[in-house]
């Protein structure tokens, strides 16, 4: 399972949603998009919008941290 | 008068709308979580965390007022230093105290809050409004900012002292882009405030993201509290000026008048706060229900005005079919207030017809569907 997060260093919901991922020991690739223009733009495409954080779970994209969702896309 | 009676009656307050479907914006938000209601009980007594005050209430560390506000509060904000403080419109005031002078420029949207302007009048400003777009949006345009400090710039040879957002504005729920605001305000040196009354702990927000150099929020109208009581986060490089200690009491901070929210108010925010993260992880949902809302308000020809598709939970509504009902109906404008009520509803102003504002914010889909179909039986 390929999991990506977009998020920001000093995002409060960030935070909780890599620590969520941690404790149940999914593996994730991390971007900050303030520092990284091309992935912010690469969120924007494909999210329509520019809130933090989105994870994309094999394609599937969550935006914010919507710990239903990631429970049923991460099988949990 | 029968003083007696007078008196007796102040001993049973009921509150009638309690168990009602609420949309007042006002109220919405500040609901507050189980824990918070037992904290009520439990801290209700006076200034109850005093006992625990070796001086400052943020500095309190049993109850834990001094971890919330120092470390989770900071954290939740996405910015350096916080305070509670008596409400958003306290924290306006101080932090115009603060920095500007009297006589100093202040650019503010022309869709703040009354109490923006009332907290720049008390320090003696001069006020320069961004004004809005036209019916029906009523939008602020972050460049029209420019345009006003340099108009100010032009009139006065000075730069305005401080730049104020509000984000979203309380009538009309448009959320503005804040950070190209502060982006502008940043090229001129200018701080910027940012007033989140309708958004902390309603929806995800980060100021470092904004890049705000202030920001204030309501507990009681978004932070599920008993109130008056609101929040202050400001970036580092502030804190001298805003948080200066007192010549004469030296632990106590001037600007905050020693100490702000003490007692049950602090006590309930902090006990409603992990609820209020909870939930605001819910915040897409909220989006969806104003959106669902709105659209099923506007199959029965009442328009929404401000943005569209809209992206918060307070709406505002123009219905010339209420008024022209209204005006045959021998209660007048209180007639739509009135069958509401006779619904099991609340929140839209009594006496309001035409124009009126109301928010779906955690209110279930089961239940705003009763409120569209009370519309329909009305307008019927």
């Amino acid at each position: 399972m390929k999991v990506k997060v977009y998020s920001t260093p000093s995002c409060f919901f960030c935070k909780l949603l890599k620590e969520f991922l941690k404790e149940n020991k999914i593996k994730f690739e991390e971007v900050n998009v303030q520092e990284d223009q091309e992935a912010a733009m690469e969120m924007i495409q494909k999210t329509g919008q520019t809130g933090v954080p989105v994870t994309e779970i094999d394609g599937k994209i969550i935006i914010g941290f919507d710990e239903e969702k990631l429970r049923e896309a991460l099988k949990l | 008068m029968n003083t007696s009676y007078e008196i007796r009656k102040f001993k049973d307050l009921k509150r009638e709308h309690k168990k009602y479907i609420n949309l007042d914006p006002l109220q919405c938000g500040g609901t507050l979580s189980p824990e918070a209601k037992k904290a009520l009980q439990e801290w209700g007594d006076g200034y109850s965390v005093c006992d625990f005050c070796a001086g400052r209430l943020d500095e309190i560390r049993s109850p834990p007022i001094f971890d919330f506000v120092h470390e989770i509060l900071p954290e939740f904000l996405g910015i350096d230093v916080a305070r509670v403080t008596e409400g958003a419109r306290e924290g306006k005031f101080i932090v115009m105290h603060s920095i500007c002078k009297p006589n100093d420029y202040i650019i503010i949207d022309k869709n703040a809050h009354y109490t923006t302007y009332a907290a720049a009048e008390r320090v003696g400003l001069n006020i320069k409004e961004v004004l809005s777009s036209d019916y029906p949006e009523f939008k602020i345009n972050p460049d029209d900012y420019t345009k006003a400090i340099e108009e100010v710039k032009k009139e006065t040879g000075k730069l305005p002292a401080l730049t104020l957002l509000t984000y979203p504005d309380g009538n009309y729920g448009n959320l503005p882009d804040a950070k190209k605001v502060a982006k502008i305000s940043h090229e001129y040196n200018i701080p910027f405030l940012l007033n989140g009354a309708y958004v902390v702990g309603r929806m995800p927000i980060s100021a470092k993201d904004i890049n705000c150099d202030f920001i204030v929020g309501s507990g009681h109208k978004s932070m599920a509290s008993a109130g008056p009581i609101g929040i202050l986060g400001m970036k580092k490089e502030y804190e001298d000026v805003v948080l200066r200690k007192s010549k004469y009491f030296k632990i106590k901070e001037v600007e905050l008048l020693g100490c702000t929210a003490r007692g049950v108010t602090i006590m309930t925010l902090i006990a409603s706060f992990p609820y209020v993260v909870e939930r605001i992880k819910k915040w897409e949902k909220e989006v969806n229900n104003a959106r669902w809302f709105s659209e099923e308000m506007e199959k029965l020809d009442i328009k929404q005005l401000g943005e569209k598709p809209h992206n918060h939970d307070l709406l505002f509504f123009e219905a010339e079919n209420l008024y022209k009902i209204s005006q045959k109906d021998k209660r007048k404008g209180y007639f739509l207030y009135d069958e509401l009520k006779k619904r099991g509803i609340v929140g839209i102003k009594p006496g309001l017809t035409k124009h009126f504002k109301l928010s779906t914010y955690g209110i279930d889909k089961t239940k705003l569907e009763k409120v569209i179909l009370a519309f329909k039986e009305i307008i019927r």
